[in-house]
């Protein structure tokens, strides 16, 4: 009752602080499931995703659409994106809601398109790009001019050689390579890999049973 | 330099995508170009992505049941999309050599048809009675003064052309309704993406005898 | 720009390629030379197994060619590198016998750093650049650094068959490699002969 205003607004900043500090965690947890989608197809860290996600886009796509049926195939178009393009979330470019955000309006664009229009041009990846540049990790072939030795040495060749069945090289060791290599004898090699495969074998059955 | 904007309105509704894609390719080729827009619609997703998914209030439950079975089917796959360098698509127009915006990267055209100093091409967008295109005119060409019975979107792709309201460059975005009468020039030749909603109408004497051109450009 | 699947020409070849993996291959045959010299406009192909029935193998490693030579023979050698695992489907034959497929990337190991079990692995594959020349001349920047490089490379030189290796495409499959190598190069006790 005797509360002060000032009393009152600090009270009002406060609040306003937590809820922030919340996001902040929030957005924190959101960017880890993620994190563990992408990298080891966390299907637990997907699920804490689903449930935060999912019921709030059925909300969205119902009033956007009034159609209950089309919502939840959003839903569904949405979270596999989310399944299959983790590894292209980038914490540093913002907020992970704001990434699952943006695969919801060009999964719907698309979608509605695909009705409306019966396009299945899939647009929205060039109207909103969820990557902005892509960084070649193979530089070395860009070359233009690499390419252009590469057509000049493929049309010097041989015409006898242009039509012999194709060759190739393994880079794998032999065996004896193998036992060389680590200075053991070659039954010892032999039986090593017997049971690693047996081991292996076993091991893969019980993550497939 | 951009000096002519989308309105926040329209910012707003393509960053939420509600657009029609006619009207949203010309907001993304503006977009792609101009800094400030770019920056404003990065912000209204943010915007629009906080209010929908940060209150827990906005939601329709979900059973655990339909989760969990629509979280199985989703996992079972181990496939992933990638990111790829995008392919620029460049096209040549009467002589002039053009590089597509990305936004225009992957929309089907028609091939180009040319009267006088104009080549248009048709995008197959599929949005009747909203018609996307492709216009060049040619260095010196003009369009007759004209009105428009719906409204005129042009973004300009490239080159310059004035009209009676400034000069307008890459990346400028002008949208004109009926009340407005135009006709623009242009000195150096440009190329402008198009969305109209009904044909162009020629409103000066001899230029009515043109109104098949207002048919053409639209 | 994003995308679920590509259309790319297949390299038939039994080799376990893992990703950053590189190995030379040495082309002859005509169709597979002008699929090298398209190889900068499909972005890459993909080396996958087919046997002679036409019999494709549902995944296959999607590869850059990063190097060329002739040789001293007058082959055309290429050297590739492995971008991603790719599902394969859908194959079909052109006209001069080149086989097209569907190309869906998968997701494989993450980047793992520091597993204790991996530092006598790496000691080893160390060892074994230095004493194949050949070995440095396919890595110009090997990266020992990371356990889940040293353990691919190790798996793609040992003699194992290629049947034997598939098992370690799944995307989960990175301790069961470093067991299934921890048994083959270092364990010499506990062998049950």
């Amino acid at each position: 009752m005797g509360q002060s205003i000032d009393s009152m607004l600090q009270n009002k900043a406060q609040h306003a602080k937590a809820i922030s500090m919340e996001k902040e965690i929030e957005h924190k947890a959101i960017a880890d499931w993620l994190t563990n989608v992408a990298q080891k197809r966390d299907k637990r860290a997907f699920t804490e995703l689903f449930r935060f996600f999912a019921p709030k886009i059925q909300r969205i796509a119902t009033s956007k659409y009034g159609n209950e049926s089309l919502a939840a195939e959003v839903v569904q178009e949405t979270m596999t994106n989310v399944w299959r393009k983790a590894h292209l979330f980038d914490a540093s470019k913002g907020a992970p809601t704001t990434w699952v955000y943006t695969v919801m309006r060009n999964v719907s664009f698309d979608l509605l398109r695909k009705i409306k229009s019966k396009k299945e041009d899939n647009l929205s990846d060039d109207f909103w790009p969820l990557v902005e540049s892509v960084e070649e990790d193979v530089k070395v072939f860009e070359d233009h001019l690499a390419s252009k030795e590469m057509m000049a040495c493929i049309d010097k060749l041989p015409d006898p050689q242009k039509s012999v069945v194709k060759g190739f090289y393994f880079m794998e060791m032999s065996q004896e390579q193998l036992a060389e290599h680590l200075d053991v004898p070659l039954g010892t090699i032999k039986s090593r890999l017997r049971l690693a495969l047996a081991r292996l074998k076993q091991h893969m059955g019980e993550i497939h049973d | 330099m951009i000096k002519h904007h989308p309105n926040s309105e329209l910012l707003e509704k393509f960053a939420d995508g509600e657009l029609p894609a006619s009207i949203a390719a010309g907001i993304a080729i503006h977009v792609e170009m101009c800094p400030v827009c770019k920056v404003a619609v990065a912000e209204l997703t943010e915007q629009r992505s906080a209010i929908h998914f940060e209150s827990s209030d906005l939601e329709m439950p979900m059973s655990e049941l339909n989760i969990a079975s629509m979280v199985e089917e989703i996992t079972l796959s181990d496939e992933i999309d990638i990111a790829i360098a995008d392919k620029e698509k460049s096209i040549s127009v009467k002589g002039e050599e053009y590089i597509l915006p990305r936004a225009l990267t992957n929309m089907a055209m028609s091939k180009w048809s040319s009267i006088g100093h104009l080549a248009r091409a048709r995008f197959s967008i599929d949005e009747e009675p909203l018609r996307a295109s492709l216009l060049q005119i040619q260095a010196g060409g003009s369009v007759p003064e004209h009105t428009h019975k719906g409204f005129e979107l042009t973004v300009l792709v490239d080159g310059h052309f004035e009209d009676e309201l400034g000069i307008y460059g890459p990346g400028d975005f002008i949208l004109l309704d009926a009340e407005h009468t135009h006709s623009p020039v242009t000195k150096d030749g440009c190329l402008c993406y198009t969305v109209a909603n009904d044909a162009q109408h020629f409103t000066q004497g001899i230029n009515k005898l043109l109104n098949p051109i207002g048919s053409f450009i639209y | 720009m994003i995308v679920g699947f590509m259309i790319l020409p297949l390299f038939p070849l039994p080799i376990f390629l893992l990703p950053a993996g590189v190995t030379q291959l040495r082309i002859f045959e005509q169709r597979y030379l002008t699929m090298i010299k398209n190889a900068n406009k499909t972005d890459g192909f993909i080396i996958g197994y087919a046997n002679n029935d036409d019999e494709i193998s549902n995944w296959g490693s999607w590869v850059d060619i990063i190097d060329f030579d002739t040789g001293d023979d007058g082959m055309l050698n290429i050297l590739v590198r492995c971008k991603k695992l790719v599902k394969v489907s859908q194959h079909k034959r052109q006209q001069d016998k080149l086989i097209t497929v569907k190309a869906t990337p998968l997701l494989h190991w993450p980047e793992i750093n520091s597993n204790k079990r991996c530092i006598p692995l790496r000691t080893q594959l160390q060892q074994l650049f230095k004493q194949h020349d050949t070995l440095n001349k396919l890595y110009a920047t090997p990266a020992f650094y990371r356990d889940d490089w040293v353990v691919a490379r190790w798996l793609e030189l040992l003699p194992v068959s290629f049947e034997n290796k598939k098992l370690f495409v799944h995307p989960n499959s990175f301790i069961s490699a470093v067991d299934f190598l921890t048994t083959v190069i270092l364990e010499e006790n506990n062998l049950i002969t």
